[in-house]
């Protein structure tokens, strides 16, 4: 029973220590995209084309544009928020995105990423969340039509009908799922960060740097599955920004040319 | 262009190199400014300081020493690279002018010699002199060091020895890489509060002290590799066997109350290698021959039977010079132990006569001629004759009337000694020993016709030598037709520079010499840092616990003696309160947390001494000058403080939870405020206390340059009127030695000496480049010309020769052949691939066969 506990305690040390150096080995391989502001539009998200730099230069522009009305200052990107975003939504498991119970944890690995990376804003709010990038509620039936070609998503609303021949007097014409808008995707992600903390942290002055990334689950498309993304936002500042201005030490600002200073 | 430039900067630093000068003589200074990078002007009889030296920018190393030199100009604090600057036996040199240099240097000293000077005090500004690394201040008549001595904090060597400090434990606590200390001969040194000062540092080497009047129970902590005591009685040894060992151990001159105890002690706590007894009594010293050393020097103590020391099982070595020891004591030890190295006697071969090892290289004479009838005086190198009339006779001991022919040689470097193969061994008791010159020459007459000619007993010739050593110990010597040195009594030194004390303004010589400056000590409270994991950052926390230090002192307390002063630590105390966490590379948490782990350990047991014992609160700190600043582009922290002379540098961040940064930056706002408001707490109080401190130290000051200027004035005032320093300042020398010669010949001023440390020669010569050397099969002579002795030995073969190790300047000459010489400079490396072992000495081969003479001397003394 001791060897027994023994070899697993060996086995989950081990475990431990390669989790978090594989987490060091990959924010070490990740690198910061570029991202350049575009407004949102009221064309439908591209999917199967999901470009990731232009939907989150397209958030951060939205976000900019909420915190301008306010009269606060816009986000400025963070390289090292971006990526450590950018490890995150790659390399963490799905319950990191869905679960709050591991909220806690995803905070102590931002924490030591941005540690790692010597970020200069040590102060920050990270949210992770998936996202549900189709018209569809998460309660409507719907069904996946390999064969078809007219859409590119291949989902339709409803249930399957039994005949899909158009010639049939049976058949139903269709509905076919329809991805959100840009509008849309960019105002519920705000409405997601401001349901997270409420809209007294998300415009706070505290923060004024800022990280995104998201991804598409690939398991959800080509299949019978809502398409999301999963999306991982941080947002910083300063910790020491409220500090006042730090007086010097009285001993060591002693002028040292005057030899009768006791200065020890 | 980039190669351009490069092959500029090599070029530029290959002729910067080439110029390394080292100048001797005053009139060679002009002219070559810029390539001179050492100044040797010692005892050139120089009373005002040499301005052309103010030149030489790239001066690194400037003797002065044996002079007469008083004022030293303020320019001397530009010479930027000067490292070195010995103004050792310039007596009554000027306090407030040394203050004024040091107050302004923009060189960077590291060795500074002050020895011998008749100085009172020593200025304030040498705490400005923080690079220092050796001071040498004997000979003085230092009562108190000066409160800024605390900024050496470089200082390695410090020589205070024969002054009448009386205190200065407070400063050994800051001087925290101080290796090798000599505080002998100060009688009213507070030895145990001292020798309890110093119990508590470590690395300490050396450690030299005289008149113990107790040795307190924490000498039983003291951990020094070379204690030599002096001039003392010891009651107790306060070693236990848990004390670290004191590899060597040397009593000069000492009592002891109880030496069998002491003994025990010795040889079951001290567990020495190296023992050394000198000057003890004999019936002391009996105890002592039975304790376990490698090695035991038993000198000068009178000693008749030395057969106890058989009992001593690791004993190799025994130097029992000087000692009255019957044949059969010697005779039984060496049955007993065969393996035993004895030196019973000096290691110095008897030498007769003038034998010069290389005949093309012997001096040749200075001829004048005078006449015989007449009163002559001449200067004749650096002797001056007066020569009266009729005081020549020719071989029929009859007065000379003629022309006479004067030949003169000079011997007063080692070198020149060597060369002329002068013996320089005399027979003292049936002991052969070496002699120890400060001047020799060689003086004969003849007549026009080529023949000798001697001298008149009645009418002898009076002769002022300018010699090199003011040594009073030193003898005349003539060497006679044997060629056997005859003592011919003793000369009269003069030293113009050197003032009878009585002669000094009696009044301003006691105002400055008795007056006590304050010793000032500055306390302030300890921290000892906490270490602790912390899971949530995968780092460690820090905190310090403080020891609070004179409680119940004011913050400045002044007696007749002492000033002591306590620093506020309001905002240390502060910020030891708050939790702050490592935030520097992930790679160095554990590398930190160990060190911080390893000085807590460290102070705690240090500390602890000092809290059984409350009179000594003030002792070692090891971290001061605590401090957090906020290093707003890296968002983080800065902890810094001193530990001992270094400055810790740290980042960290308060601990605070991650989940809610609102608190996180509530935190430090708070922290800070708290913190801002202790800050100015210290320096509304630092403000006050110097206010206090200050005025009293400055007043001290201006009142001691006054005194020092009075006493100055006082002291020119009779260097002027004294004619010998006026006929000085023309000489050569510091040093006259006046006698009078009652015939011609070689006439020699000398001191027989032992060498301290004698070695025989290793027995295996290599060359530069690591190959053995093979002596021929015959006799190999070798000459040791021993600088810092000013003497040489001759030895007639290699396996008896013998050398002084512990003479920092020997230069070995070894013929292997008549015309193949090896030289050993002992002051030089070797700088050849291989590691020699200690039975292996390097030699530099020399082929004298076409070499000149001033090359041969250039490659023995450079």
């Amino acid at each position: 029973m001791k060897l027994l506990a023994l070899i697993s305690g060996v086995i989950f040390t081990v475990l431990l220590f390669g989790q978090k150096q594989k987490f060091y080995d990959q924010i070490e391989r990740t690198e910061c995209d570029p991202i350049e502001l575009f407004a949102a539009e009221s064309s439908e998200l591209e999917i199967l084309d999901f470009d990731q730099q232009y939907y989150s230069g397209m958030i951060m522009h939205e976000l900019n544009l909420k915190r301008g009305l306010r009269g606060k200052p816009g986000f400025v990107l963070d390289t090292t928020f971006s990526r450590i975003c950018n490890t995150g939504v790659k390399h963490f498991s799905r319950s990191y995105f869905s679960s709050r119970k591991q909220h806690r944890r995803m905070i102590k690995y931002t924490e030591f990423g941005i540690r790692y990376l010597k970020g200069e804003h040590r102060l920050f709010k990270a949210y992770t969340f998936y996202f549900n990038l189709t018209n569809l509620n998460g309660h409507s039936r719907f069904y996946h039509a390999g064969g078809d070609e007219t859409t590119r998503l291949k989902l339709f609303q409803g249930k399957r009908p039994r005949t899909m021949n158009p010639d049939n007097e049976n058949y139903v014409k269709p509905i076919p799922v329809k991805p959100i808008t840009e509008i849309e995707f960019s105002a519920s992600i705000i409405q997601q960060l401001i349901r997270h903390d409420g809209a007294v942290e998300f415009y706070s002055k505290n923060y004024s740097h800022f990280g995104i990334s998201m991804r598409v689950d690939e398991f959800s498309i080509n299949r019978r599955k809502i398409p999301r993304a999963y999306i991982m936002i941080v947002i910083g500042g300063k910790q020491t920004q409220k500090v006042p201005k730090v007086d010097p030490n009285p001993d060591r600002s002693a002028p040292d040319n005057i030899p009768y200073t006791i200065l020890k | 262009m980039m190669k351009v430039s490069l092959l500029l900067i090599t070029l530029l630093t290959s002729v910067t190199s080439s110029f390394a000068l080292k100048i001797t003589e005053r009139s060679q200074i002009k002219g070559h400014e810029l390539e001179i990078t050492e100044i040797d002007l010692s005892n050139k009889g120089i009373s005002e300081f040499p301005m052309e030296i103010l030149g030489c920018e790239n001066l690194v190393s400037l003797h002065l020493s044996d002079n007469g030199i008083i004022n030293i100009p303020l320019g001397l604090k530009d010479l930027i690279n000067l490292k070195e600057l010995n103004f050792s036996n310039n007596q009554g040199i000027s306090y407030g002018d040394l203050g004024d240099v040091f107050a302004g240097a923009a060189f960077r000293l590291e060795i500074l010699n002050l020895a011998n000077c008749e100085i009172g005090f020593l200025p304030q500004e040498i705490g400005k002199l923080k690079t220092l690394k050796k001071l040498n201040i004997s000979g003085n008549l230092l009562n108190n060091l000066p409160y800024s001595i605390i900024q050496l904090s470089k200082l390695e060597d410090l020589n205070a020895a024969n002054n009448r400090i009386a205190d200065m434990s407070w400063q050994v606590y800051q001087w925290w890489n101080l290796k090798a200390l000599d505080v002998s001969d100060n009688p009213n040194l507070l030895t145990d509060k001292l020798l309890f000062s110093l119990s508590v540092c470590d690395g300490l080497d050396k450690l030299v002290m005289s008149h113990l009047k107790v040795i307190p129970n924490e000498f039983k902590n003291l951990n020094v590799i070379d204690l030599e005591i002096r001039n003392s009685h010891i009651t107790t040894f306060n070693r236990l066997e848990n004390s670290l060992p004191i590899k060597r151990l040397s009593f000069v001159k000492c009592t002891f109350q109880r030496p069998s105890k002491t003994a025990e002690i010795i040889n079951d706590a001290v567990r020495p290698d190296f023992l050394s007894f000198n000057e003890i009594q004999t019936s002391d010293l009996h105890y002592f021959l039975g304790v376990n050393a490698d090695s035991i020097d038993l000198r000068n103590n009178n000693l008749s039977d030395i057969s106890a020391l058989a009992g001593m099982k690791q004993l190799k070595w025994v130097d029992a010079r000087g000692n009255n020891i019957t044949e059969s004591s010697i005779n039984k030890l060496k049955t007993s132990r065969p393996d035993l190295e004895l030196l019973i006697a000096e290691p110095v071969m008897p030498a007769f006569g003038v034998n010069p090892p290389i005949e093309k290289f012997v001096k040749k004479p200075t001829y004048k001629n005078v006449s015989a009838t007449d009163d002559n005086e001449l200067v004749l190198g650096r002797t001056a004759f007066t020569i009266e009339k009729n005081a020549f006779l020719d071989a029929n001991g009859n007065p000379y009337n003629g022309e006479v022919q004067l030949a003169y040689t000079e011997y007063f470097s080692t070198t020149d000694i060597f060369l002329s193969g002068i013996t320089m061994t005399s027979d003292s008791a049936g002991e052969n020993l070496g002699f120890s010159s400060a001047g020799m020459f060689s003086l004969t007459a003849k007549d026009d016709a080529g023949n000798e000619l001697t001298l008149d007993p009645e009418k002898p010739i009076d002769v002022a030598m300018q010699s090199s050593d003011a040594n009073p110990d030193m003898n005349l010597y003539s060497l006679n037709e044997q060629g056997e040195w005859d003592f011919e009594g003793k000369d009269e030194i003069k030293e113009p520079f050197v003032l009878d004390q009585a002669k000094v303004d009696s009044a301003a010589n006691s105002a400055f010499l008795n007056y006590m400056r304050r010793n000032i000590v500055v306390t302030q409270n300890r921290f000892i840092p906490i270490v602790e994991g912390d899971g949530d950052t995968r780092s460690f926390t820090i905190k310090f616990s403080e020891l609070k230090t004179d409680k119940r002192m004011p913050p400045v307390f002044v007696d007749e003696r002492e000033c002591r002063v306590k620093r506020p630590t309001f905002g240390a105390s502060r910020l030891s309160r708050a939790k702050l966490v490592y935030d520097g590379p992930i790679d160095s948490v554990k590398f930190y947390r160990k060190w911080f782990k390893k000085i807590r350990r460290k102070f705690t047991k240090s500390y602890s001494s000092f809290n059984r014992n409350n009179s000594f609160e003030w002792g070692l700190n090891y971290i001061t000058g605590m401090d957090l600043t906020v290093d707003k582009n890296k968002d983080r922290l800065k902890l810094s403080f001193m530990y001992k002379d270094s400055l810790v540098s740290l980042p960290v961040v308060l601990q605070s939870k991650a989940l809610n940064p609102k608190v996180r930056v509530k935190v430090f706002q708070r922290f800070f405020k708290s913190f801002n408001r202790e800050k100015r707490k210290d320096e509304i109080a630092i403000k006050r206390r110097n206010r206090r401190a200050s005025i009293l130290v400055k007043r001290e000051e201006i009142e001691i340059r006054n005194m020092a200027r009075q006493r100055e004035i006082s002291r020119q005032k009779i260097y002027y009127e004294n004619p010998d320093f006026m006929e000085t300042n023309a000489a050569m020398s510091s040093v006259t030695r006046v006698f009078q010669m009652g015939g011609f010949g070689v006439w020699n001023c000398d001191q027989r000496q032992r060498m301290s440390s004698p070695r025989q020669l290793p027995r295996e010569f290599v060359s530069d480049n690591g190959d053995r050397i093979k002596p021929s099969r015959g006799a190999t002579p070798v000459y040791v010309i021993d600088y810092d002795l000013n003497g040489v030995f001759s030895f007639g073969d290699r396996n008896g020769a013998f050398y002084d190790k512990k003479s920092a300047r020997t230069a070995i000459v070894v013929f292997f052949t008549a015309t193949m010489v090896g030289v050993y400079q002992s002051w030089k490396n070797f700088s050849g691939n291989r590691k020699l072992n200690s039975q292996q000495i390097p030699m530099k081969l020399l082929d004298i066969t076409d070499i000149e003479m001033g090359e041969f001397i250039g490659e023995i003394e450079d």
